[in-house]
């Protein structure tokens, strides 16, 4: 576990760090370029939904409680985000009420 | 102004950082603690990667076994975002050459949206370093400190894995906030279940298949749009 948590670690900081220094090597392709300007604007909507998904694909969705517990409170706290624009409240509501469900009541 | 005000300056800058970052890294500790994770990972991880979403992603893909092209595939995809940071970051105004090296390493989200507005755009290259630096640490020493509470919260209390749900909802509905078209939506929608299909034959290869497949989507549709409309397609 703990070799398979360095590599992921240091994985992931260098791929990090490699798109942090990249715009400052390669300013002017990157300011002309139409593509990956268009990329920057589009690809959030899709990573992030597939995030969501991938949070919850542990998720039973065919047996009781049939995954209700985790769409409700996940679309709950997204309708108070979208409303407050508070993240903290947002996913401190969420992350409480289902904590308390998963604890107590599934 | 001296070096100290500049300094103390900087330090009140981050104020709507630590907000952010202080319960967001407590519950990214409680949550490695909670998935089995030795605790020191926590405060390691986020001083080493400091980039938020992807550090709870990066619980999961420890926690799964997940294979290291697909981590590092992973990673590049949610944080290309990053790419487009550095164009405006005012990296000129930092003199040292460590500085620079750490202002790059450094350059969150957060960082990026203080240096290039309000007061923040004001900053001088010493202060953006101290902004940085605090930053810094205020996302491991609440990782550390979560981890900390973790280690006490009985072994009945469960679910905290969905702290990786509600945050990545907030990001999406901020993604949605800025009127994405409908075939964006369609084409996420459709590569969810690109993903889910992909990962009962293949585990582990739900977030790189549905990724891939919304990149190709999204390409098809850039390239198949004619050149003079390409600039404000979304």
């Amino acid at each position: 576990m703990n070799q398979q948590a360095l590599m992921v670690i240091l994985t992931i900081s260098a791929v990090t760090m490699a798109l942090r220094v990249v715009p400052f090597v390669a300013l002017d392709v990157l300011r002309e370029n139409l593509y990956l300007r268009y990329l920057g604007r589009v690809m959030p909507v899709g990573v992030m939904t597939l995030l969501v998904a991938y949070s919850l694909r542990e998720t039973d969705f065919l047996t009781f409680p049939y995954g209700i517990p985790e769409i409700g409170i996940a679309v709950a706290s997204g309708l108070l985000y979208w409303k407050t624009k508070a993240s903290l409240l947002s996913i401190g509501t969420g992350l409480i009420a289902y904590v308390l469900l998963a604890s107590f009541v599934l | 102004m001296t070096t100290t005000k500049q300094a103390r300056e900087a330090v009140r800058l981050t104020a709507p950082v630590a907000m952010a970052y202080v319960p967001l890294g407590l519950a990214f500790g409680v949550l490695v603690v909670k998935s089995g994770i030795a605790w020191y990972w926590a405060p390691l991880s986020a001083v080493l990667i400091f980039a938020g979403s992807i550090e709870f992603l990066t619980v999961s893909l420890i926690a799964g076994g997940v294979p290291f092209v697909q981590v590092a595939a992973t990673a590049f995809v949610v944080n290309f975002r990053h790419i487009f940071y550095g164009l405006t970051f005012p990296l000129e105004r930092i003199r040292d050459r460590l500085a620079k090296i750490y202002g790059v390493w450094a350059l969150t989200d957060e960082t990026y949206a203080i240096t290039s507005a309000g007061e923040g755009a004001a900053l001088n290259g010493f202060q953006i370093t101290v902004l940085q630096l605090v930053s810094h640490f205020w996302w491991a020493g609440a990782a550390f400190t979560g981890a900390l509470v973790g280690s006490i919260i009985p072994g009945y209390i469960v679910g905290f894995g969905f702290a990786l749900t509600a945050m990545f909802v907030t990001l999406l509905v901020d993604s949605l906030r800025n009127n994405p078209s409908a075939f964006q939506i369609a084409a996420a929608l459709s590569s969810v279940l690109v993903a889910v299909i992909a990962d009962a034959f293949f585990p582990n290869w739900f977030l790189i298949s549905g990724l891939a497949a919304y990149l190709v989507l999204m390409t098809g549709r850039y390239f198949m749009t004619s050149t003079n409309r390409r600039k404000e397609l979304v």
